[in-house]
């Protein structure tokens, strides 16, 4: 169901936006000159570090710390030490153990080929979309950074859940087991050389591993990047920088629930935006008095997922460099006007209202009358007289704040194509540029572009319907 | 013969491996040993989606069954620390006669733990023995007034271990695999190898149903027959909600369970009380109480259950949790007043209340000092 629900978000309870059709001259192919990359407010720029120092515990089922706390030693297979633990009860389920592998009971060790490799499949399972897995990597490699670049008035960083849960051998336990103690693996990189030897859930979070990114906000200072298991329509206000409550209308079907604190990236929700429907994983159980839940009108990728659930944020590379640009929307949804929300029937010529629930995912506040909403038809195999680009664009009269987010009718007409026939129906935010043009905010930033929604789009004299899927394309 | 009746037999032969004592008729006994029952694997937990899942478990309520009036819960005094040592300290159980407690001790340091009865009266402690870490209770057996308790060591490579049972420095059976064991109140040691590692056994009192419990589904098992007991109508995340712990009232008319939810990925996010009564056929799920359960404990006249809860983290990151008493009956919940915070340790080996119904021993430990508190209990 697509929501005709209006939710609170970051800037208040949103309208839905005032359409004004016009028409308008587009900067056509006259390229845009990328955004400049604010300076740093000033200090050194954050290098993301290799490693990371880590007080390991005991720890009780639910990942706090066990009292009376007590360090892990060297031989220890207490729940917290190692995934393959003597407890029963605990999340080390089998009948084989090994013990902590450290000498110490705080320990230095790599972030991307030791931490994150026990911390990501412990913190979201590997039978969620591998889209999903990826922004859970990038979240918890933010949460990481974080702590390293924090003053060290901080309490010390440790391997219970009030940071991240860090159980070694958490990536070797992943089924089937590789154990420890094999000599046919190399477990100093085991993404690396070895990656064709390991089982595919241990693939999956090498996978999700390796496009490095992280999570910014401000400058290049790494976001405490919060997540939890999920979140019921809505997350909750985490009440700093970045962790603003956003709606979550994906979520409120077929296993949706409230599990976890709320704030920041539901890793249920992930999921579902990344599959395109509002159960978490194939076959998920309905909880309590749900709807049975289905497919979703829009699919994203991982930094659509990432700047949803983190206001204002950047994604950053490894060397701090910025990912995405600072004009950023996300569809919430397609209401395409009809019961069950099917795709229309599409014929030519045609004017059909739809309604798109758009998220401001970026860093700027839109200004009243400085965003418009952008319709182009370009034919999907240009002969004849099926040549050309053909928009149309309407102007969001209300300013929306990043995170906030509002119901925009759209008017889908086919009746400017010159002819009936097979189309590319691409749908983009696009911002003033202060000179008469417009610049999509897909192509704003040529070097990081943003993601559109595109689909193809059959368009007939006689009635004949969208092609699905309806997803984000890569931009 | 089918593959999993043959799977069972295998796996019960297993068990018999390096048992060193006579045998009659399935029985082990031994004049200094507590009388041995070995259960045949397949009345053993079945895995969800593996097998034939036996049907869901059907309460008829008895003719009898009478709602007992509600009464007033029995007054709770402050908690009052007894006991302190240096490592954590895991409550079994208590003693006949309600005077000495049932422990296991971590010995800092190591990854050995002690096996102990503690007189929190007067202090005064005996040591049973050592064993490897794990959190599989004690038992006390009280006609050989001695305690059973398992121990591990690794057998090769790749993580392999056997267990062994022990009473007291004894060993009883030796190279069990991943074994389950429970005393029942005729002074049986029923002794089993569940499929699921870490699986355990509740027997129910004066009768012949075992509890078979763990990280799936909980089977209620009398003899051949065996039945489901609906403890996971939602599972989540493709993984069946684990059993934590489950208990029996002393006459064996009601079933406390913690259930977990766990996210597939082993840090349990939230556990809930459910009480079955035999007796009236109900199911009760306790929703009122705190969002994790970790330990729960019966008075002794089946009537009110102990339960604690975790009410929040500390900033350090550490459970802080409360004292919670259940009426068995109407699933009325009232939380105990305020005093010492209570539990953060190890679930399950967190709260005894003594058979005479006069105290309560919960473990109260602070972030350096493991602790048993006692809560003197009013009528």
């Amino acid at each position: 169901m697509i929501g005709r629900r209006v939710l609170a978000g970051a800037g208040g309870l949103l309208l839905p936006a005032v359409l004004i059709l016009l028409w308008f001259g587009m900067a056509r192919g006259q390229g845009v000159a990328a955004r400049p990359e604010a300076p740093l407010p000033g200090g050194d720029p954050f290098t993301p570090p290799l490693s990371i120092t880590v007080e390991m515990y005991r720890l009780t089922a639910s990942g706090a710390q066990r009292l009376p706390l007590t360090m892990c030693s060297a031989d220890d297979t207490a729940f917290g030490c190692t995934a393959f633990c003597s407890e029963s009860g605990y999340g080390c389920p089998g009948d084989a153990i090994f013990p902590y592998p450290y000498l110490t009971g705080t320990i230095t060790v790599g972030v991307e080929t030791d931490y994150l490799l026990d911390v990501v499949p412990r913190e979201m399972g590997p039978w969620y979309d591998p889209v999903a897995l990826e922004a859970q990597a990038v979240a918890a490699r933010s949460f990481a950074f974080y702590y390293t670049a924090s003053p060290p008035t901080l309490l010390p960083y440790n391997n219970s859940a009030s940071f991240q849960a860090f159980i070694p051998r958490t990536f070797e336990r992943q089924f089937p087991e590789n154990y420890p103690n094999d000599e046919d693996f190399q477990w100093d990189d085991p993404c690396g050389a070895q990656y064709e030897q390991l089982n595919s859930a241990q693939q999956l979070v090498c996978d999700a591993l390796r496009e490095f990114a992280y999570l910014s906000y401000g400058d290049q200072s790494p976001l405490r990047a919060q997540f939890s298991a999920d979140a019921y329509g809505q997350t909750v206000d985490g009440s700093t920088a970045g962790l603003e409550a956003v709606p979550d209308p994906i979520s409120t079907a077929c296993d949706a629930d409230n599990l976890g604190h709320g704030r920041g990236m539901s890793q249920e929700g992930a999921s579902r935006w990344a599959r395109g429907n509002e159960c978490s994983y194939p076959g998920a159980p309905v909880v309590g008095d749900n709807p049975p839940g289905g497919a979703w009108s829009v699919a994203w990728q991982r930094d659509q997922i990432l700047a949803h659930y983190y206001t204002g944020i950047h994604l950053r590379g490894p060397d701090g460099e910025q990912l995405t640009p600072d004009y950023r929307w996300n569809p919430l949804a397609v209401d395409w006007g009809v019961p069950g929300n099917q795709p229309p029937v599409f014929s030519y010529p045609l004017s059909i209202p739809i309604t798109i629930w758009v998220q401001n995912t970026g860093t700027t506040t839109w200004l009243t009358g400085t965003v418009g909403m952008v319709q182009v038809w370009k034919p999907a195999n240009p002969t004849g007289t099926l040549t050309g680009t053909f928009r149309t664009a309407i102007t969001l009269t209300r300013w929306m704040t990043p995170g906030g987010s509002a119901q925009v009718p759209l008017t889908l007409t086919t009746g400017m194509l010159p002819a009936p026939g097979v189309y590319t129906l691409t749908i983009d935010l696009a911002v003033a540029d202060g000179s008469g043009g417009w610049l999509l905010f897909s192509q704003a930033e040529p070097a990081r572009p943003w993601f559109p929604l595109s689909m193809v789009v059959g368009v007939d004299a006689a009635p004949v319907r969208l092609y699905l899927p309806l997803v984000g394309h890569d931009p | 013969m089918d593959r999993k009746t043959l799977t069972s037999l295998l796996i019960l032969a297993a068990i018999f491996v390096g048992v060193q004592l006579n045998r009659t008729g399935g029985r082990a006994a031994n004049r200094d040993t507590p009388p041995i029952v070995l259960l045949p694997a397949g009345a053993i937990h079945t895995p969800a989606g593996q097998g034939d899942a036996p049907p869901a478990c059907e309460f008829t309520p008895a003719p009898a069954a009478q709602t007992r009036p509600s009464t007033a819960p029995p007054a709770l005094a402050a908690p009052r620390p007894v006991y302190t040592t240096r490592g954590a300290l895991h409550i079994a159980q208590w003693l006949p006669g309600n005077r000495r407690l049932l422990l296991a001790r971590d010995l800092p340091g190591t990854n050995r733990q002690a096996i102990e009865t503690l007189d929190p009266f007067s202090g005064q402690v005996v040591s049973y023995g050592e064993r490897n870490y794990t959190n599989s209770p004690p038992r006390w057996h009280p006609g050989q007034q001695a305690a059973l308790y398992l121990d591990w060591a690794y057998t090769g490579a790749n993580g392999r271990v056997a267990y062994r049972l022990l009473q007291n420095t004894q060993t009883l059976i030796e190279n069990l695999p991943s074994p389950a064991f429970a005393l029942t109140n005729r002074g049986e040691l029923l002794l089993a190898a569940p499929q699921n590692p870490g699986d355990r056994l509740a027997p129910r009192p004066y009768s012949d149903q075992l509890l078979h419990y763990g990280s799936g589904e909980a089977l209620l098992t009398e003899k051949k027959a065996a039945c489901r007991l609906e403890v996971s109508p939602q599972p989540e995340r493709g993984q069946p909600d684990g059993v934590l712990d489950a208990r029996w009232s002393p006459a064996g008319r009601f079933l406390a369970l913690i259930t977990s939810r766990s996210a597939g990925s082993g840090i349990v996010l939230a556990s809930e009380l459910i009480v079955f009564d035999l007796q009236a056929g109900t199911v009760r799920r306790i929703s009122t109480l705190p969002a994790i359960v970790t330990d729960i404990a019966w008075g002794p006249q089946g009537r009110w259950l102990a339960v604690l809860g975790v009410e929040r983290l500390s900033d350090q990151g550490y459970e802080r949790g409360a004292l919670f008493l259940v009426e068995a009956e109407s699933g009325a919940v009232m939380r105990a007043g305020p005093g010492l915070a209570l539990g953060g340790g190890a679930w399950g080996m967190q709260l005894a209340w003594s058979g005479d119904g006069n105290t309560l021993a919960v473990g109260c430990p602070t972030p350096r000092r493991g602790r048993v508190c006692l809560i003197e209990v009013g009528p």
